[in-house]
């Protein structure tokens, strides 16, 4: 079994009287691709949250590797190698696609005030790779074409792909994917997952993937937990999972 | 004679207010902070300049402190004396001039990091009045406290080239603002197009998500809008060295609001557009200034260049929302050299169909 990159313990997050986590508890090994499942309100997009710094866990721990990161704050979070997508796409819309990458991309040359007016020299040197890279990137996600069109004027699929480029932009070591393929034509969605699968593959990068797409997604993970009301109600191989009788129960409304 | 007088005025008063435009751009055009107080850092720089230049001179060269007493009953005397005192060093003059414009943006990058303070955490609108409010407690501290700028009647400032005479003298302050205005457009036109630019429009456009891809967009803000204060307070600095008084009175919230709608006509996130704007209002408001004896109207003369500005603002808000000159992408160095790069394939490509 692979070391865990990412572990909750315990997680526990309420929003004045409502409990949206309540002792959540999960683990993403390296170089797996891991799924949350669950009924609408069921907390996975808490959880994603509070992972990723949005919102402060009440109690409960969250590591990455052995590293306490509980909550810090996203940009610090960030910085441990969590990367994340959000589930309704947020481009920085008057940017252009190649803009969005390169913007979001680690230890950016020129990003100071003092850097980007002394440092010329250095940064554009930096940003001509920073550019190479993000082509490449865009090339994977069928983008290339539209690199230098504002991101505003992308189609609602093309948006959820940019989400995707502008997370492997950052070289993260882990990338959680609020629903990347919700809303999208079935063949986009294959290709996306295809991607995810290709990352893993050649990358290593791991995924926590919240989705509610079972027929497309599920193919593609290693491993399921299902969610309700805020807990883990089921941990298991995704053709497993949906023979439990609580995961049954909780998407039938049993 | 009168033309000339005119075009010297014209320039300055522009200069000036380029400055403040561009700074105002890049708070909100850029970096999506609704600076509401811009004349709160327009104020300190002209502040600044005016409670020093005269009892800094006197202290420095002279070795004597004035004090609150005399120097607010006579502090018109006391100026023109150092007036003539810079007349016969000049030197000394560029010296006062230069260390005064550096203390005036210092002072405001830190009335900008001050004034932020409480509600740069908080949404834009927060901290939209906050700003709005401090702008006012400044202008309203200064009226009434009379050591800072001799209250409501305002102080004299000497004039740092006063061993120029004549026509020269407008000429060579002039030349002067342009060099200040013209640097700092090419400064931030360098600056903004930049990876720093685009962090900024980034934020602009998401800081949410700025912030989950590792930036802290506190940090940012802050350092963002203390530099749009230490360009407001250089050029407020000047504003006081160039007219030769600085009043109080003379800095409303309504001058905050001047400078929004210039940026807002020309075009948020272009500088070319705040340059634009800017000339627009410079030029109908000195126009009407100088030649208000030609015209005959049943109101005030000096309400007209706002109700020129407003016609304008209407008429752009409605043929184009994103004003004369919409936003561009960043201009690196690296995306020309892209954009050219993919014209010539696609050109190419064409040909060969």
């Amino acid at each position: 079994m692979n070391e865990n990159i990412l572990r909750t313990f315990k997680v526990t997050k309420r929003f004045g009287g409502i409990i949206a986590l309540q002792d959540v508890s999960i683990n993403v090994p390296k170089e797996s691709i891991v799924m949350l499942i669950g009924p609408n309100g069921s907390g996975k997009t808490t959880l994603i949250n509070v992972i990723s710094g949005q919102y402060k866990p009440d109690s409960g721990k969250i590591y990455v590797y052995d590293k306490d990161i509980t909550g810090l704050s996203p940009h610090k979070i960030y910085k441990m190698g969590i990367s994340r997508t959000f589930q309704i796409p947020l481009p920085f819309r008057k940017l252009t696609v190649l803009e969005n990458l390169l913007v979001v991309a680690r230890n950016v040359e020129g990003e100071k005030i003092t850097s980007s007016l002394f440092k010329r020299k250095k940064w554009i040197k930096d940003e001509e790779e920073l550019a190479e890279k993000a082509m490449e990137i865009l090339e994977i996600i069928n983008l290339d074409h539209l690199w230098d069109n504002e991101a505003g004027n992308l189609s609602g699929g093309q948006m959820k792909l940019l989400e995707i480029g502008r997370a492997l932009m950052s070289d993260p070591e882990i990338i959680l994917m609020d629903e990347p393929v919700a809303g999208v034509n079935p063949k986009l969605a294959n290709e996306i997952m295809e991607h995810v699968l290709a990352l893993r593959d050649e990358y290593s990068i791991s995924f926590l993937i919240v989705e509610h797409r079972l027929d497309i997604v599920l193919k593609y993970v290693d491993i399921v937990y299902a969610m309700h009301n805020g807990r883990v109600i089921a941990v298991d191989s995704p053709d497993k999972i949906i023979s439990h009788p609580a995961v049954a129960a909780a998407y039938l409304g049993g | 004679m009168e033309i000339i007088r005119f075009v010297i005025d014209f320039l300055s008063f522009y200069t000036i207010y380029l400055m403040l435009s561009i700074s105002l751009n890049l708070e909100y055009g850029y970096a999506g902070i609704s600076n509401f107080g811009k004349v709160l850092f327009f104020a300190g720089g002209a502040f600044t300049v005016g409670s020093m230049a005269t009892r800094l001179t006197i202290l420095l060269f002279q070795g004597r402190w004035i004090d609150i007493e005399e120097y607010i009953n006579t502090d018109v005397i006391l100026g023109t004396k150092v007036s003539l005192f810079f007349a016969q060093h000049p030197l000394y003059g560029i010296f006062i001039f230069l260390f005064l414009l550096v203390l005036a943006m210092s002072i405001s990058a830190l009335l900008g990091y001050i004034a932020s303070y409480p509600a740069i955490r908080l949404r834009e609108d927060y901290l939209g009045m906050t700003l709005v409010v401090s702008g006012e407690l400044l202008r309203n501290i200064a009226k009434n406290y009379q050591p800072l700028v001799c209250g409501t009647f305002g102080v004299y400032v000497p004039n740092p080239f006063s061993w120029a005479t004549g026509i020269f003298r407008d000429l060579l302050i002039l030349f002067i603002l342009l060099i200040f205005s013209s640097g700092t457009w090419l400064i931030m036109e360098y600056l903004l197009n930049s990876p720093f630019g685009r962090l900024l429009k980034a934020m602009r456009d998401n800081e949410k998500v700025v912030e989950s891809y590792g930036r802290d967009i506190v940090k940012l803000r802050i350092k963002t809008l203390m530099l749009g204060s230490a360009i407001a307070g250089l050029a407020g600095g000047l504003y006081a060295f160039y007219t030769g008084s600085v009043n109080p009175d003379d800095f409303t919230a309504t001058k905050t609001f001047l400078v929004w709608v210039i940026v807002i006509i020309g075009g948020a996130g272009n500088n070319l557009g705040a340059a634009v704007g800017a000339l627009f209002y410079v030029f109908i408001d000195r126009l009407i200034a100088y030649y208000k004896h030609w015209i005959c109207l049943p109101f005030d003369i000096n309400y007209m260049s706002y109700i020129i500005l407003s016609i304008i603002l209407i008429l752009v808000i409605f043929y184009s929302p994103q004003g004369l000159f919409p936003e561009k992408p960043a201009r690196t160095p690296v995306i020309e050299k892209l954009r050219r790069g993919k014209q010539i394939k696609s050109i190419k490509m064409q040909e060969q169909e």
